[in-house]
């Protein structure tokens, strides 16, 4: 399995852990620590490792961290991530219409959504890479 | 100057041109209009996203010469990224706009959330024509 692929697995299951954990947090804040939901983002601070993969995963002599098609993987993965983030974002936009009309909306809905599209671009970054390489990578050393 | 160049430059100026003229549209309005289509808004905004999407059709492939290369598709490529980039950092900051403008218990009606992608697709067209024109130069001597 070469660099990238390892990095797309490891920050897909750091995001995942993470927002299993966050939502966890905001059930037992809501059940037990009411007026505290806030601290549900806390949790979300276990996104930061998703950076410290080169600290967690240092080179190796010797190892190459990427070659041309790995940065046009990586290229085409951001593309389609954010094309899609956009769709969904103006989703999240035009429901809100939909459902109440012309009421008002509170302000943490954007949070929301601000937070939602975070972890999709990165969600949809990390699965797209995976399919472009193949999963496992079989016999893909770079 | 090269097909490219001329695209990027055309989607800039009808972009700003768009924004300017959608802020006076917006000043023209009384309040509560202002966020019900369709207004005069509303008409900029289409027209100026029309006119960037037919941009291609605007300036046609020339007959002669290589129209589109790998440098070209290079630039394009990178340009795109980066507009994408500015479209992520356009939207945290329109939302932080909101929320401090509405403080963290307020609300606002639902009808204003469409301005955003709005704005988000703005911005990701003039940094990506930007970009584009930053890689091919802004102006002349630029031929495929």
């Amino acid at each position: 399995m070469n660099r990238v692929l390892k990095y797309a697995w490891y920050q897909l299951i750091v995001i995942i852990a993470a927002t299993i954990f966050a939502v966890v947090t905001l059930f037992i804040a809501a059940k037990y620590w009411r007026g505290k939901e806030f601290s549900a983002v806390i949790p979300f601070c276990l996104f930061a490792f998703v950076h410290f993969y080169r600290v967690i995963f240092p080179l190796k002599p010797g190892e190459i961290a990427f070659d041309e098609r790995d940065v046009d993987i990586k290229n085409r993965a951001t593309r389609i991530s954010f094309t899609i983030f956009w769709y969904v974002f103006a989703l999240s936009c035009l429901i809100p219409i939909l459902v109440i009309g012309n009421g008002s909306i509170h302000v943490m809905y954007l949070g929301g959504v601000l937070l939602g599209a975070a972890i999709l671009i990165r969600i949809t970054w990390t699965i797209d890479v995976i399919v472009q390489y193949g999963r496992g990578g079989k016999g893909d050393n770079s | 100057m090269n097909r490219w160049q001329k695209i990027a430059w055309f989607n800039l100026i009808v972009i700003v041109a768009g924004s300017v003229i959608s802020v006076v549209a917006a000043g023209t309005l009384p309040p509560d209009e202002r966020l019900v289509p369709p207004n005069r808004i509303t008409v900029v905004i289409v027209i100026s996203l029309v006119l960037v999407g037919i941009a291609k059709t605007i300036f046609r492939k020339s007959d002669k010469g290589v129209d589109f290369d790998e440098r070209d598709g290079q630039i394009h490529r990178r340009a795109d990224l980066f507009g994408w980039t500015g479209f992520g950092l356009g939207m945290a900051a329109t939302i932080m706009v909101c929320y401090f403008a509405v403080g963290p218990r307020g609300s606002f009606p639902p009808l204003a959330l469409p301005v955003i992608p709005l704005v988000g697709v703005g911005l990701k067209i003039i940094v990506e024509s930007v970009a584009a024109l930053i890689q091919y130069g802004w102006a002349k001597g630029e031929k495929s």
